[in-house]
């Protein structure tokens, strides 16, 4: 028999299910369901992304010239590292090891933050430079070896739309890593009984980590459209 | 009748519910309305919010009506037209037909149905209601502000660039209400795959779920689509951040693309559950399984999948490819397979059947006339060629007003009827409901048959004035008497529904003598849906005519 | 039925597998081994290196770098998803929503074929760079004549039609 609320003992079976196995792959399907929305979501920018590349190659290659692949890796890095945490947190909650969650959970959110603090850099940069579009979108022409400004301006309209909205993500994953943590701190049974909550966490997480997979690459690595000028893309 | 095996169980103590009480005597705070987590609760908050959001939208179509009147366009100017019709589409798309059948019925059914004890994620579902209220906030606090002039569809540059009216704060009403679609999807998807009851196989569910199923994939796979399509012209027009820009070389053709991979699939959201409603009403009131049972649940999903492969012929005219219309007026053709599966299945079941005119049958069978000729003026617009002419006129306007309003409204309408009394266990006035469903009937036809005659002739959409042709006129009076009766219809069963609450006759747990696992609980339920564990082991749909005609032959007999 | 939530928890640890350490280590290193790759193969210029002795149009090695780099790519979402995210052990209705997103965005870029017919039409396309001449200020923040105007290279951005 399911225990009922009272005393101090604690529920994990929700009301409307029958067993743990039926909650367990209902929340984890569940949250399947919401990172197809996110792919669907990111997808919808992507398919732009990928238009106006295709059009505009030689614009969009001087432009990104701008950005700085060094920044941008140690990101790429720094993301992946905090996914590798991210999962192995999960691990120590099915150990049930609250320690071990917490000092990954720790890390996890350190790393976010790095993150986020090397994406101000890149962006007060831009901001400085006027690449930021917009009526304040007056780059130094001589940066851009003559590439056509309207097209550059749409390449950071997209820049700042993407890389944005992944931050926007990566801010909300604060959030909520944090709303975990907390929770692992004080004990509250529905993380520390079940390790759901946590595994739910860690797969948005990798979802944000896989947008940046797809960014990094398409923004600051493009390869050189036209013939004759040789070297690498830098 | 059922032969659903019930075993008492436990572990229900969590509820702490008195045997007398349903889920709409347990607990009479506001509180406990507005923080419930009963998917019952939820759906009857949606069905309050979507019933006050459906008459604001109504008064703006009775605006735009009434301007139509006189050729001259003199009741009001330009822009407030621009505006009202403006409103119109959004509250009506966004906030009514998206929402009206799988918030409220899909919500209040789908757990009794399959003998859930809610659905997998109460929280959520909550939730849900609050991003649409949200959304339904800011569309109307922007109408308040003045409103937007872009039409319900938002196409840049326009909206983008040009528009100084408040298309942001709509647009952002219209990303929450996203939000509130997804999560309503997400749940609906959840819970059909993982809460149903032993025994509930597949091929048991009723067909209300299938089209719930199908429906909230769509959900799931459109709506974050336009949510980031129209977050991106926010940006355009608040930060200046180029996605679309033209002169800077953006496309904005490509939001036409995005805006419709969402929007021509909605159109399925709208209309699917409305079809598994339809479903449900021809099986129980034909007193007969429902013909094709299969073929009605694989033509749903088959909806669902090629609805997201047709956006582009809506773009016939805007600058697509050519090339491209071909395919896609060819991908819509096929389109018309599926939809026409479930037509000539509901007229299977009624052949032979023993009908009932019960008044959700008479909507229902209001539903058939009305979707037949929206989907029969389907294919008109699907040929590519045809569609120059007749694209952007009346005629489109009075095809989706068929789809949507003769399919959508007319279903809600029929399945408010049919579960009116297990929602609230009493009875309406059968009589007057069905009177009401003839007078629906008749004003529709006389609100919007003239318009496919005036749109053919060239009347476009979305003018504020014919003075250049007058001889349009005869057909908006029409058109304009028709829209006032449909007003008057859609407004008494407001009043007879209301009054039924608190004079209705009690309804006993089955009035319709239907089969399905929603009657075979008490009307209204309790909070935790069924006192006893469900099991279910006999098919969907076991109706029974010879056996039913052999006992009222019985009764006759055994009165003489 | 009988037995408590908790205990199935408990009774649960072979149900939802508890990898090893090793497992996780091993996928970021092959994930680090990837991104590696991925900045090595976009510092080389394919097109470059083909042009000269396979005499193959520059565009070929450049389109050969973009599918590298989004390969790439989609190779370290699949292990992300498969092992960090633990679909291989999920169930197969988990299974199918982890992938329906990712079958959809196929789907979802057909919008490609709109483009890709546009430029074999008889009537000029949108990317003639006609707009620039045509622009109509903006009315919301115009761009106070900071418009510039199209570089020298300005015609020369469009796709030649032999790689379309």
């Amino acid at each position: 028999m399911s225990h009922a609320a009272h005393g101090d003992e604690f529920n994990v079976l929700k009301f409307q299910y029958e067993d743990m196995d039926q909650q367990n792959d209902s929340y984890i399907v569940g949250m399947w369901t919401f990172l197809v929305t996110e792919v669907m979501f990111f997808g919808m920018l992507f398919l732009t992304y990928s238009f106006y590349r295709a059009n505009y190659q030689n614009d969009w290659f001087k432009a990104h010239g701008e950005l700085s692949w060094q920044l941008g890796g140690i990101n790429t890095a720094n993301l992946l590292f905090s996914s590798f945490l991210m999962a192995t947190a999960v691990r120590q909650a099915q150990l049930k090891n609250r320690m071990g969650v917490l000092m990954r959970l720790g890390g996890v959110l350190a790393c976010a933050f790095v993150f986020l603090g090397i994406k101000y850099v890149e962006y007060s940069e831009k901001y400085a430079h006027h690449l930021f579009p917009g009526p304040g979108f007056a780059p130094e022409v001589s940066h851009f070896q003559g590439a056509n400004l309207d097209h550059v301006q749409l390449f950071f309209g997209l820049y700042f739309a993407m890389t944005g909205l992944h931050g926007v993500h990566v801010l909300v994953g604060i959030l909520v890593i944090g709303a975990l943590g907390m929770m692992w701190f004080k004990g509250k049974k529905i993380v520390t009984e079940d390790y759901i909550p946590t595994e739910l966490v860690g797969l948005y997480w990798h979802f944000v980590d896989i947008v940046w997979i797809f960014l990094y690459p398409l923004f600051y690595l493009m390869p050189n459209p036209s013939a004759g000028s040789g070297g690498g893309s830098h | 009748m059922s032969t659903t095996v019930k075993t008492e169980v436990g572990g229900m103590e969590h509820f702490h519910t008195n045997p007398e009480l349903n889920y709409l005597t347990n607990g009479h705070s506001i509180r406990s309305w507005l923080l419930t987590e009963d998917h019952k609760r939820i759906a009857m908050l949606y069905l309050m919010s979507v019933t006050l959001f459906f008459f604001i939208g109504g008064l703006a179509a009775a605006g735009v009506r009434y301007e139509l009147m006189s050729p001259a366009g003199n009741l009001m100017e330009s822009e407030t037209y621009n505006k009202l019709f403006t409103a119109h589409g959004t509250v009506m798309v966004f906030l009514f037909l998206l929402v009206a059948i799988p918030a409220v019925l899909g919500n209040f059914l789908i757990p009794l149905m399959i003998g859930a004890r809610d659905l997998a994620f109460p929280r959520l579902n909550l939730l849900s209601w609050y991003l649409y209220m949200a959304a339904g906030t800011c569309i109307m606090l922007a109408m308040l502000a003045g409103g937007a002039d872009t039409g319900w569809t938002f196409y840049t540059p326009y909206s983008s660039m040009y528009s100084n009216s408040n298309v942001s704060l709509t647009l952002l009403g219209v990303f929450l209400g996203g939000f509130s679609s997804i999560t309503t999807g997400m749940n609906f998807v959840i819970t059909i795959h993982k809460m149903r009851a032993p025994g509930m196989t597949w091929f048991r569910l009723p067909l209300f779920i299938w089209g719930h199923y199908a429906t909230g994939v769509i959900m799931l796979l459109g709506t974050p689509v336009v949510a980031i399509t129209l977050l991106c012209v926010i940006f355009e027009r608040t930060f200046q951040l180029p996605i679309y820009s033209p002169e800077l070389g953006g496309d904005p053709v490509l939001f036409q693309h995005m805006f419709w991979f969402y929007s021509h699939p909605a159109v399925y959201i709208m209309i699917l559950p409305a079809f598994g409603v339809i479903s449900e009403i021809m099986t129980a009131f034909s007193r007969k399984r429902v013909f094709g049972y299969h073929m009605i649940a694989f033509s749903s999903l088959a909806i669902a999948f090629l609805g997201f492969l047709v956006w582009g012929h809506h773009m016939f005219v805007s600058s697509q490819s050519m090339y491209q219309a071909v395919i896609f007026s060819l991908l819509t053709f096929l389109l018309a397979v599926p939809s026409a599966i479930k037509v000539w299945n509901w007229t299977a079941t009624m052949y032979k059947g023993n009908v009932v005119l019960s008044s959700p049958m008479i909507y229902g069978i209001g539903f058939q006339g009305l979707f037949l000729v929206g989907g029969l003026t389907g294919p008109f617009l699907a040929s590519a060629g045809n569609d120059v002419h007749l694209s952007a006129t009346y005629f489109v306007v009075a095809h989706f007003h068929y789809v949507m309003v003769g399919g959508s409204i007319m279903g809600f309408l029929a399945g408010l009827h049919y579960w009116w009394p297990k929602m609230t266990g009493r009875l309406y006035n059968e009589s007057i409901a069905k009177w009401n469903g003839i007078l629906v009937f008749v004003g529709f036809n006389l609100t919007f048959f003239p318009q496919f005659i005036v749109g053919w002739m060239g009347m476009p959409r979305r003018y504020h004035y014919y003075y250049f042709a007058p001889e349009f006129t005869p057909y908006h009076i029409l058109s304009t008497m028709g829209s006032s009766v449909l007003g008057v219809g859609f407004a008494v069963p407001a009043f007879y529904l209301l009054h039924s609450l608190f004079k209705g006759e009690k309804a006993g747990d089955n009035p319709w003598n239907a089969h399905g696992l929603e009657w075979a609980t008490s009307s209204p339920p309790p909070t935790e849906n069924f006192r006893y564990k469900v099991i279910v082991s006999d098919d969907v749909y076991d109706y029974d005519p010879v056996a039913e005609h052999e006992n009222d032959m019985m009764a006759a007999g055994g009165k003489a | 039925m009988a037995k408590s939530p908790l205990a199935a928890v408990h009774d649960d640890h072979g149900g939802h597998h508890i990898h090893a350490n090793s497992m996780y280590v091993k996928t970021a290193g092959i994930l680090a081994v990837f991104m590696v790759l991925t900045i090595a193969a976009a510092q080389i210029d394919i097109g470059h290196i083909l042009t000269k002795p396979l005499g193959l149009s520059h565009q070929v090695g450049y389109w050969v770098n973009n599918v590298i780099a989004v390969g790439i790519a989609g190779v370290k979402t699949y292990i992300v998803v498969m092992y960090f995210m633990h679909v291989k052990w999920a169930s197969s209705l988990g299974k199918l929503f982890a992938l329906m997103g990712f079958f959809f965005i196929p789907v979802l870029f057909s919008v490609w074929t709109d483009f890709y017919f546009r430029q074999h039409e008889p009537v000029a396309h949108w990317y003639n760079n006609d707009y620039v001449e045509s622009a109509t200020p903006r009315i919301i923040g115009s761009t106070d004549g900071a418009k510039i105007n199209p570089g020298e290279e300005g015609t020369q951005n469009r796709i030649p039609k032999s790689v379309w």
